[in-house]
């Protein structure tokens, strides 16, 4: 594969939220404005970077009885990171995303890509499939998030778009809405996947 | 086969022993910005209208020679704050103490406002770890608010424990006067 392929799988081919749907949780939870969606997918991509780019480089000096307590301590320890510096540096973002940045280090997508991807290929490779990833992580987000936003509020990053007459559609920024409008989303996704294969066949 | 569990064992602790080793420095470099962050954060403002009404924030004090010397003869006590309402004009100043005598489960830590007359303005609990709906009521308006009025110039002996609660009661009143010792001590 090409660096351009990697990065394309996990950004478009194997999304890891449109396509692979895991790490559904904060994903569902926290998408309630563009601001919490843009915060969450860059703490992610960074954890999952991380954590990819360290776990290639010791693929070799990690025995393979013990690498998945290798890979945990290592993603843990990202996540730890991340928590820390967005606690001092960005607290309102912080706040607003509470417990699901120390989650980050359940998150399925980044054991996944550790076992699956950093433990099989070397560093430059990683590297580019974690930020592929986390850029697929992030762009669902975005999508997400917005469309929330701006049924439910009618603001985008708190800017006001649709005129004070539009009544907000509450249930879109309130759980129901996350799921209905994700499947939504997923539906989209899938049905354009599908028309650009029948074209190319 | 013993070899092999050394060896599984010792890869493990070397990559958590730098983790840990990363952690705690970023820890260490980061924990004075989150103080400060979750100290603000603590700023709601029911906090404020109840330990100092009319204020909207809480300002470090001007003189940080004087905290320090109030930290180093006093172990209770946690900060020394300044008042200020909207249009940033001092209302009185504000001790952050932890009680001198212990709860029911631990030290209680408070905020205790001044006046510029010498009177208490107001107290509000910022960590307790009383038992819930028992202790707990000494973190509440309706205990916490019979302080606010109190003269300061000497320590509070009369005040109304909350029933059933000595020991809350008590850790919460030894705060209170641990900051009216400090008071009339550095800040009269």
């Amino acid at each position: 594969m090409n660096k351009l392929d990697i990065f394309k799988n996990g950004f478009i081919n194997e999304n890891p939220i449109l396509v692979q749907q895991v790490g559904m949780c904060a994903t569902l939870a926290i998408t309630t404005s563009l601001v919490n969606g843009i915060g969450m997918g860059v703490a992610v991509t960074a954890v999952l970077t991380g954590s990819n780019i360290v776990i290639s480089a010791l693929r070799k000096f990690i025995p393979d009885e013990v690498r998945i307590p290798a890979f945990v301590i290592i993603i843990a320890a990202f996540t730890t990171i991340i928590d820390l510096v967005m606690h001092a540096y960005t607290f309102e973002l912080y706040q607003a995303l509470g417990v699901f940045i120390p989650l980050i280090v359940v998150n399925c997508i980044i054991l996944a890509r550790a076992e699956a991807f950093a433990s099989k290929n070397g560093v430059l490779d990683s590297t580019i499939d974690g930020l592929g990833m986390g850029a697929g992580y992030l762009l669902a987000m975005i999508l997400l998030s917005s469309i929330r936003e701006i049924l439910g509020n009618g603001t985008i990053l708190g800017f006001r778009i649709l005129p004070e007459a539009y009544e907000p559609m509450m249930m879109s920024v309130q759980p129901p809405g996350a799921f209905i409008l994700l499947g939504l989303l997923i539906g989209l996704v899938n049905c354009l996947s599908k028309k650009k294969k029948a074209k190319k066949a | 086969m013993k070899n092999s569990y050394v060896k599984l064992g010792g890869v493990l602790f070397i990559i958590a022993a730098i983790a840990a080793g990363i952690l705690a420095w970023l820890n260490d470099s980061t924990k004075d910005l989150i103080a400060k962050n979750d100290a603000m954060a603590s700023m709601d403002p029911q906090v404020l209208e109840a330990v100092m009404p009319g204020s909207v924030m809480f300002n470090e004090y001007e003189d940080p020679a004087l905290v320090k010397s109030i930290k180093s003869e006093n172990e209770k006590f946690v900060n020394l704050l300044t008042a200020v309402d909207a249009s940033d004009n001092e209302l009185g100043y504000v001790v952050r103490t932890w009680s001198t005598v212990a709860g029911y489960d631990g030290d209680m830590e408070l905020f205790i406002g001044f006046s510029p007359e010498g009177k208490v303005t107001g107290v509000s609990v910022i960590t307790s770890s009383e038992t819930e709906g028992l202790g707990s009521r000494t973190t509440e308006p309706e205990f916490t608010s019979q302080f606010a009025g109190k003269d300061a110039s000497a320590e509070i002996v009369d005040f109304e424990a909350v029933s059933g609660a000595t020991k809350s009661s008590n850790s919460f009143l030894s705060a209170v006067n641990n900051a009216i010792n400090i008071y009339n001590q550095y800040l009269k």
